[in-house]
């Protein structure tokens, strides 16, 4: 214990460092993206009042950019839940200084990604019909349903150990008064009594075994809205599978970069060592490979005997119209990142950040190439269908990536940027010095 | 008359719990038959019509003049006041004679005419497509309006649903514009109103507010061919029969078993059999209501 | 010319007049056969019914080889007769057509256009069908997943409404548990 208070204090001012701190360069990057969010607004403001014929979207492409970053950033938000939770099950003594991150991205990513599927509707002040109607053989009622739940989970996940956090830290020095007045109204009593840790950790682990299952459900469904029809290129019994992978995937990698961002702009390397970026790297690169099989098996089965139709729309893929993107991807999104964490040279922070950006925005790209070719063929004859995204449709897309930072720059000025309660806990278990 | 074809559900017969489930209003009937004012259309036998080309030729001249009514709004109003039946006894099929199909386009023509669309939105197209003798041949496919619909069951606001005599509509006040129904759809039938090309004027007489009938359409919702439903319950035949010059579509009803094109009638159910009548991927088990007699408009050249 | 003379070759010229018109008028007066229309017992009746149409001259004798036209009476969008076939009188008269009826009640017409001997025949008559032998329009489920489609989204919609239920009540249990447990009593 004695090893513990001597740092606590710094590991509590190290917590709340991002609150304090705001230095010309923040205020730049907060002006920056409040910029493009505003963009993004405004931008749908306009399709609002034209309609969507705004978009690039068409008859034969009539699902584009906005269904890529709803799946995109839904899929952002696993990554933070599996960090957090599975790690928790696991019992990785390294999770401590990440789980707040990871949780945050989770949420942010996820609060984000829910305004989408409001943003590619026709008639969106119409969209309380879904609640009212309730067609439960529908796949975009579960999609509402799967992901409120797994709003409330994710939410709850957050909030509990940050109601913990509050109550260690409402009486550090040089917290404004309204922060103090904060955290002691959403302490709701604790006080890092024994009877509360048990309870906060019977709730959590609870928590982490119900997430983890609600989480591969969310990432089903949103695939169900693909793969039950009877599309080729769609209609594929691994498109659940594949969507929770490529969830997890490039959830990591954002969880890497988040992670490294605050790491490298607060000093928190202390609190935040080395190791762990590792470890979440090979984690990342675990799920790599196994997303690398799933779209070897997909690739294969369709390839083998998959119908005229499979096989027009896999040349299109692989050798033709897109190939170049599929290939950009392929290299982009599995083979540098993977083998950046193979080799002991380049697996370092900068390197791993650098394979998670790439594994993030490779897995856009992918989700792009999985909606919007197996549309560009026609069902009965005609002509090849095309779709490039207006500017609406990429302004409000930039906006939603420019919103998490920026809901995350606002989260952590409240919340504390690590999770003190857990890591001191984890070093009491333990008996270390934190 | 079976329970199942009643039902608001197809034959599957569910259409979910629904918490504000929609009432067709189902009255007894009152037989209003609106004789069609070409007295060309009377009726004579398909080996007659075949023989006598001078009247098909007279007929052609008749339907290029335009001669096709359109629907007024006193006579929706009185379908909504349920002074009219919603023909609960019947069940509409469609069938096409492929060899008589030359693909003129004059039934998509016809269609946006009735349903005061721009030219580019198409709910019945026309695909010019090669056989395996690799000889062409034209094929209308419309809203196959199937028994067993993919599109009825993903709609999350039930805007699309059956109505008691077969027919799928879009009830346009509705629709969120989700799109879920097009990505199920396997025959691509629907089409978004996109809004990017200005619509045909509609006239107030003209103008329709009913799921079987929606003009102008509105922006941001999901359009179909609804086998002019309106038409056929004031007993007019669907605009695309009128409008095909080559008598190559026929309206049908299961119930009653016949299918007519306005001038030859025939048995359905024997027609259907005596010409090898097949359903277009049906073998996706959506039991499409609409028939195609396989050609190559062999028929043309007579 | 003698009045003798007039008088015969008026009567003469009157007689060839008589005799022409009437010749005309009996070359013009096809005699019209009677034909009348009948539900035959079936030699197959697990295939088809027999619609039966006879023919005969007005002395009663069948007219046969005549090609018969049947038509059922039906009131699609207006009064239209739909064509079934066509078939040929036999020796006794009688004209056959092999019919599945979907409804157990049809008006069927038979017409016969008539030929150099005959007019034209037509008659429209009911003709009923024994519900056994009706083969009615029948709404079928092509898949037989009908229950499962039912029955499997409602099941996961109420293991949803029990998962909302554990989460919320896990969220406000533990919170409620950190104020009763704080040390020095549960004070809220």
């Amino acid at each position: 214990m004695v090893a513990l208070s001597d740092r606590s204090g710094e590991l509590a001012r190290a917590a709340l460092a991002p609150a304090s701190r705001s230095g010309r360069l923040s205020r730049a990057i907060v002006a920056m993206l409040g910029v493009l969010v505003l963009g993004g607004i405004a931008a749908y403001g306009y399709q609002l009042v034209n309609g969507l014929g705004v978009t690039g979207l068409n008859d034969d492409v009539f699902w584009g950019l906005y269904e890529v970053d709803i799946v995109t950033l839904i899929g952002f938000s696993y990554g933070g839940a599996l960090v957090s939770a599975i790690l928790r099950l696991t019992g990785a003594s390294w999770r401590g200084p990440i789980t707040r991150i990871a949780e945050a991205t989770a949420l942010t990513t996820l609060v984000v990604g829910a305004v989408f599927p409001i943003i590619h509707l026709g008639h969106p002040e119409r969209v309380w019909r879904v609640a009212t109607a309730l067609q439960i053989n529908s796949p975009i009622t579960w999609d509402m349903l799967a992901i409120i739940t797994y709003l409330i989970a994710t939410v709850i996940l957050f909030g509990l150990p940050v109601v913990a956090d509050m109550g260690r830290l409402r009486g550090e020095p040089g917290l404004p008064g309204w922060k103090q007045r904060l955290f002691a109204r959403g302490s709701f009593g604790w006080v890092g009594a024994e009877e509360q840790q048990r309870v906060l950790n019977r709730s959590l682990t609870a928590l982490a075994i119900v997430i983890i299952p609600l989480a591969v459900m969310v990432h089903t469904v949103l695939a169900y809205a693909f793969s039950l029809t009877s599309r080729p290129g769609w209609h594929s019994t691994i498109f659940g599978p594949y969507f929770v992978v490529a969830a997890i995937y490039s959830g990591v990698a954002v969880v890497i970069i988040v992670s490294a961002a605050y790491r490298r702009a607060y000093h928190l390397e202390h609190w935040i060592p080395e190791r762990a970026v590792i470890n979440l790297g090979y984690l990342m690169a675990a799920l790599g490979v196994l997303y690398g099989y799933l779209l070897f098996t997909e690739v294969t089965t369709e390839g083998y005997v998959g119908g005229e139709a499979s096989e027009k729309l896999l040349y299109a893929l692989l050798l033709d119209r897109w190939s170049l993107l599929f290939w950009v991807f392929v290299v982009g999104g599995l083979v540098v990142p993977l083998t950046i964490i193979a080799f002991k040279r380049t697996r370092t922070t900068t390197g791993v950040t650098v394979a998670a950006c790439l594994v993030a925005g490779a897995l856009l790209l992918k989700r792009f190439l999985m909606f919007v070719p197996p549309l560009t063929q026609p069902l009965i004859s005609g002509d090849i269908g095309a779709y490039t995204p207006s500017w609406v449709e990429l302004m409000v897309t930039v906006a939603a990536i420019a919103a998490i930072p920026l809901l995350l720059i606002a989260l952590f000025k409240v919340i504390p940027v690590l999770s003190v309660t857990e890591i001191e806990e984890i070093a009491v278990s333990r008996g270390e010095a934190i | 008359m079976t329970e199942n074809a009643r039902s608001n559900g197809g034959p599957s017969g569910h259409v979910g719990i629904g918490l504000f489930d929609r009432a067709t209003t189902v009255v007894p009937a009152q037989d209003i038959r609106c004789p069609l004012p070409d007295p060309a259309s009377r009726e004579i036998s398909r080996r007659q019509f075949l023989h006598t080309i001078g009247a098909a030729g007279a007929l052609v001249a008749l339907k290029a003049s335009g001669v096709q009514r359109i629907l007024a709004s006193e006579d929706l109003d009185a379908i909504a006041a349920g002074t009219l039946d919603i023909a609960t006894d019947h069940q509409w099929v469609m069938v096409f004679d492929l060899r008589r199909c030359d693909g003129c386009r004059d039934c998509i023509k016809g269609c946006q005419k009735e349903h005061f669309l721009p030219k580019e939105v198409e709910w019945i197209k026309v695909y010019d497509l090669v056989d395996a003798q690799g000889l062409e041949y034209s094929m209308p496919v419309l809203c196959m309006e199937c028994e067993n619909a993919p599109c009825v069951r993903v709609c999350p606001a039930r805007a699309t649903y059956y109505q008691p005599d077969g027919v799928i509509v879009v009830d346009q006040s509705i629709c969120i514009g989700c799109r879920m129904c097009m990505a199920a759809c396997p025959y691509d039938v629907r089409v978004f109103n996109w809004d990017r090309q200005p619509q045909p004027p509609v006239p107030p007489e003209h103008r329709g507010t009913r799921p079987e009938f929606t003009a102008p359409q509105r922006k941001g919702t999901v359009g179909k061919c609804a086998m002019c439903v309106h038409r056929l319950r004031l007993g007019e035949f669907p605009a695309c029969v009128e409008a095909c010059t080559m008598d190559a579509i026929y309206v049908g009803d299961l119930v009653e078993d016949v299918m007519s094109n306005g001038k030859e009638t025939f048995m359905l159910s024997q027609y259907l059999r005596a010409n090898d009548a097949f359903r277009y991927r049906a073998e996706l088990g959506t039991a499409p209501r609409v028939y195609y007699v396989a050609g190559h408009g062999q028929d043309l050249d007579f | 010319m003698t009045r003798r003379r007039l008088s015969t070759v008026v009567a003469t010229v009157s007689a060839g007049l008589v005799l022409l018109i009437s010749s005309a008028s009996f070359a013009a007066d096809k005699p019209s056969p009677t034909i009348s229309i009948s539900l035959e017992p079936s030699s197959r009746p697990e295939v088809a019914d027999v619609l039966a149409a006879r023919l005969t001259d007005p002395d009663g004798k069948p007219v046969s080889e005549a090609p018969v036209e049947f038509w059922i009476r039906s009131d699609l969008l207006g009064e239209r007769y739909a064509i079934l076939g066509e078939s040929p009188t036999d020796s006794s008269g009688v004209a056959r057509l092999p019919f599945i009826s979907h409804k157990d009640r049809y008006d069927v017409r038979a017409t016969f256009d008539g030929d150099e001997t005959w007019g034209a025949a037509e008659v429209v008559a009911p003709i009923e069908f024994s519900s056994a032998r009706v083969v009615e329009y029948e709404a079928t489920d092509p898949t037989q997943l009908g229950p499962l489609r039912f029955v499997m989204p409602r099941l996961m919609g109420i293991v949803l409404g029990m998962i909302w239920a554990a989460l919320l009540g896990l969220a406000f249990f533990t919170l409620r548990s950190f104020k009763r447990l704080r040390p020095g009593g549960a004070q809220d």
